[in-house]
């Protein structure tokens, strides 16, 4: 639709006369000509009974509340994923040395042992099998805030 | 237009925003409290669960900054996340409390009274609280936040056919509840 919308078309629109196809290729030419858009506002006298209503106040202390709960929950998470992090090494590292302990060794020489493992590059089964079980957890942290509801929702809470 | 103001700068806040900057991020929550606050209390038409949802959206939109793709509009997005807001709170609020339908005095006007603006604006709130909310959620997004008809659609994830459809629905509704408080359509 290259021209404005005629004024009888126009009318038919917002009367709500036009069918669901005829309707959209309207919509798409007022979305892109705010000439006619205006016109379109005009001749709607809904559109003209919203104009009569104020906007309503921000309630005051709004935006710094938001930021203050944004400001925790980051310390949370962060708190959170520390603990996470040491207690998944402490796990990995306990395991290697329980393994480790076939006998009546010192921790001295349970390290130096494990030092030799990892000199000789033989943890690398270990490392992996404690990346693998970090994996849900790292997953279970990078779950989106704002999850989509199901568009059919509304219409069911209607 | 209230959203496509100075449209350069908000996208360059939403980027520094994203990456943690501490300025930019009050700056978008600043920007975007208003309308998401308008928009939860015309959905919701109650002032403390507006602002307790607007807050939250907040939160979630400023949480969710890093997973926003700026292929899409910022806008739409904002709107689609305080839309989720309001429809959960409103199932919660029914399985609360079986959300009767709201008691509306008769506020008829007499024949030569002129009903003043505020009593207009009040009658038509009163209108559009009557109305189910997946007519109540277009009206409000297109006659108060001005979205474009295609962004409704994105916000609404509905083919732009649909929304036609649906706004015309709803306009039928909203003028069968305003007329029936005596305001003239």
């Amino acid at each position: 639709m290259s021209t404005h919308v005629d004024d009888a078309l126009l009318a038919r629109f917002v009367a709500g006369d036009l069918g669901e196809h005829a309707a959209a290729h309207v919509a798409l030419h007022l979305d892109a000509c705010p000439a006619c858009a205006n016109r379109a506002r005009e001749a709607d006298p809904l559109a003209r009974a919203f104009a009569a209503v104020d906007d309503p106040v921000v309630p005051e202390g709004l935006v710094a509340a938001a930021l203050a709960e944004v400001e925790a929950r980051g310390r949370a998470t962060d708190e959170r994923l520390l603990g996470l992090g040491l207690a998944a090494a402490l796990a990995v590292t306990a395991s290697m040395l329980s393994v480790l302990s076939t006998g009546p060794v010192g921790w001295a020489a349970r390290l130096r042992a494990l030092a030799d493992l990892v000199i000789d590059g033989a943890l690398g089964p270990w490392l992996a099998l404690g990346t693998v079980g970090l994996l849900p957890v790292v997953a279970l942290l990078a779950l989106p805030a704002d999850r989509e509801a199901p568009a059919l929702a509304l219409e069911r809470a209607a | 237009m209230r959203l496509h103001d100075a449209p350069h700068d908000e996208s360059a806040h939403i980027a520094l925003a994203a990456d943690g900057d501490p300025t930019a991020r009050s700056w978008v929550a600043s920007r975007w409290a208003a309308p998401l606050h308008r928009f939860c209390l015309r959905m919701l038409r109650d002032e403390q669960d507006a602002q307790e949802v607007s807050q939250e959206v907040l939160v979630k939109l400023l949480r969710a900054l890093d997973r926003y793709d700026p292929q899409r509009s910022f806008s739409t997005w904002a709107y689609g996340i305080a839309r989720n807001a309001c429809i959960d709170h409103l199932r919660r609020r029914r399985l609360r409390t079986h959300e009767p339908s709201r008691e509306v005095a008769d506020t008829s006007p007499t024949p030569l009274q002129e009903a003043s603006r505020a009593e207009r604006a009040e009658r038509l709130h009163e209108a559009l609280a009557e109305i189910p909310p997946m007519y109540r959620e277009i009206l409000v997004l297109y006659h108060f936040e001005h979205l474009k008809y295609t962004e409704i659609a994105e916000v609404l994830d509905l083919p732009l056919g649909t929304v036609m459809n649906r706004i015309f629905r709803a306009r039928g509704k909203l003028r069968t509840a305003y007329e029936g408080r005596g305001g003239v359509a």
